[in-house]
């Protein structure tokens, strides 16, 4: 570390390594101990979200990643029971 | 024509990853479309490197079996917009990485237009090694001035001579680059370490990049950043010319002297 | 056998060694028990010794070179180069049939890598590039090595005896011709000045075949 460095208090590195580790073994280990990929265990915690307004058919639900110029998109489709939302 | 490039080495831990990803970025930021890969079977390295790890969604196995389209798996690089990653898969089987599989990536790849393809080489002589350099024109060979690094480095250049495709088919030599890392001049000087010129004569291969050793390797690491972006340190430098060198620029080796620089030098970092 | 080798371990562990089998009237068991010792031990086998139509079967997948020699021949001395009147090599079958003249040489330009070998069957090598430590270069003939030759050199690999091993700069592991031996030391490369040497069998004062090591520049003192 140069005097500049010191004199400008540059923020460490360690800490952003150790929050960079932190998410990602969590997320993997998640993975391990067999949840799934991250877009299954995602439809997973949709589905039991938009059950609390409405009961949908886990096939109903189609989860996607698509991958544009600058922006990853996520699109969900769900296809609505007759009668739309409502509380369940 | 697309160049296909290998950067292997035998021995683990010399710095394969760390020179791809600063390779690789160092291409694309000269405004030549790249790819970087990972070829590791079962471990992940590069989308940590590079910090694209939170963006990882479908790796390189998922897209030669089919579970996703390889426009799905490749990752914008975060710093560099011309620079695209293919993450390692976690997967623990060996046969995943089938010949055919590789080869349609590759050809693909080849088909969005990508100009350099850089195949980052797990450590070894096996499977993702081997597949890694199978399909190459080209290869960046990297060492350490140690004993066992330069003895596997030369075992890979004969594995590379006899297994690649280009080999078995008696086509044009895979171009061989050496890459010299972890480089420490004073210790070379004193006849501690080998010197460059020791490994480039023991080699028989002319040196593409000398990179000096330095804590700047593990602080661009921790950050998620390729070396070569650290602007002004000797690393960042030495990996920059040597992607200068591989493009044809004349520019001579840096950081073959032992450091004396003047306090003043010192006080401003470097 | 396993005790004998597993007490010289100390001494053989990073040693380099032929494997001598020459006085063996073994079976194929036999063979591949001692392999495994040795392989065991450490040590580290870089060619095997077989006698004349000695059993080659069961180690072709040893995976090293076999060198036939009907002699059981003095074991080489590893001390420094000396120089002693040159006695000439006994005369021997010439490897090329008579006739059309000698075969051109089998002719490598690329580095030989660590792992890889290279056969001059039935005629000499020649290497125009250096030969790395672990690399082999094998041939019925001669070999001439115009790039630093730091690997294993063994020629007259079928038996030729007047065969030598030439090279402008030697730093090899082991060199042998016709199946006689030697691994080489620093105090053997040391002698040799940096400079052009050549490895040929000669007949020492006993009438034993020993490799003698001489640097092509020297000025031969002439036999009495």
């Amino acid at each position: 570390m140069s005097l500049l460095d010191i004199l400008f208090k540059k923020r460490a590195s360690a800490p952003i390594a150790k929050e960079r580790l932190s998410f990602i073994l969590a997320h993997e280990r998640a993975h391990r101990s067999g949840k799934g990929d991250i877009i299954s265990a995602l439809k997973e915690e949709l589905i039991a979200v938009i059950c609390k307004y409405t009961s949908i058919d886990k096939e109903a639900l189609k989860v996607t990643l698509e991958r544009h110029d600058s922006t990853d998109v996520l699109k969900v489709d769900v296809a609505l029971p007759e009668g739309g939302l409502r509380r369940g | 024509m697309a160049k296909v490039i290998v950067v292997t080495s035998g021995k683990g831990g010399v710095g394969k990853t760390t020179t791809s990803a600063s390779f690789a970025t160092g291409l694309a930021n000269r405004g030549k479309k790249t790819a970087v890969i990972d070829f590791d079977i079962g471990l992940r390295n590069l989308d940590l490197i590079l910090g694209c790890e939170r963006r990882v969604v479908y790796d390189f196995v998922n897209v030669i079996q089919g579970d996703a389209k390889l426009s799905q798996a490749l990752v914008r690089d975060k710093h560099s917009e011309n620079l695209s990653i293919l993450a390692a898969s976690q997967t623990k089987d060996k046969d995943a990485l089938k010949e055919e599989g590789v080869k349609q990536v590759l050809d693909d790849l080849k088909g969005m237009d990508f100009e350099y393809i850089i195949c980052d080489s797990p450590a070894g002589i096996e499977t993702g090694a081997l597949m890694a350099l199978r399909f190459a024109d080209e290869a960046l060979i990297v060492t350490n001035p140690e004993v066992s690094a330069v003895r596997d480095a030369d075992r890979m250049l004969g594995i590379i001579e006899a297994k690649s495709l280009r080999a078995e088919n008696g086509g044009e030599r895979v171009k061989e680059h050496l890459v010299i890392t972890r480089y420490a001049p004073k210790r070379a000087d004193k006849g501690e370490m080998l010197s460059h010129t020791d490994v480039a004569e023991l080699l028989s291969l002319p040196i593409l990049g000398l990179i000096p050793e330095s804590e700047q390797v593990l602080d661009c690491s921790n950050r998620g950043t390729p070396v070569i972006l650290a602007n002004g340190s000797p690393v960042a430098l030495a990996f920059d010319d040597m992607v200068a060198r591989y493009l044809g620029e004349d520019r001579p080796l840096r950081f073959t002297e032992p450091e004396s620089a003047p306090f003043w030098k010192r006080l401003f970092g470097g | 056998m396993t005790a004998v080798v597993a007490s010289a371990r100390p001494l053989l562990a990073e040693a380099l060694a032929v494997l001598d089998l020459r006085e063996r009237t073994v079976d194929d068991t036999g063979a591949s028990e001692i392999l495994a010792a040795a392989r065991s031990a450490g040590v580290r086998l870089a060619a095997i010794l077989v006698g004349e139509g000695g059993m080659r079967a069961n180690l072709a997948d040893a995976d090293l070179p076999i060198l036939e020699s009907p002699s059981i021949g003095d074991r080489p001395a590893p001390e420094a180069v000396e120089l002693e009147p040159m006695t000439e090599p006994r005369q021997t079958e010439n490897v090329a049939a008579a006739g059309l003249g000698p075969p051109a040489p089998l002719c490598v330009t690329q580095p030989v890598r660590s792992g890889q070998r290279v056969y001059a069957q039935g005629r000499d090598l020649l290497v125009l590039a250096p030969t790395s430590r672990g690399a082999e270069l094998l041939a019925d003939g001669s070999i001439y090595a115009f790039g630093l030759l730091r690997g294993r050199a063994l020629a007259g690999a079928s038996g030729d005896r007047g065969a030598r091993i030439v090279a402008t700069r030697l730093d090899a592991e082991l060199v042998a011709v016709a199946g006689v031996y030697r691994t080489l030391e620093a105090s053997d490369i040391a002698g040799l000045r940096d400079g052009a040497a050549s490895v040929a069998l000669a007949l020492d004062e006993e009438g034993g075949e020993r490799l003698v090591l001489r640097p092509v520049d020297q000025f031969l003192p002439r036999a009495s």
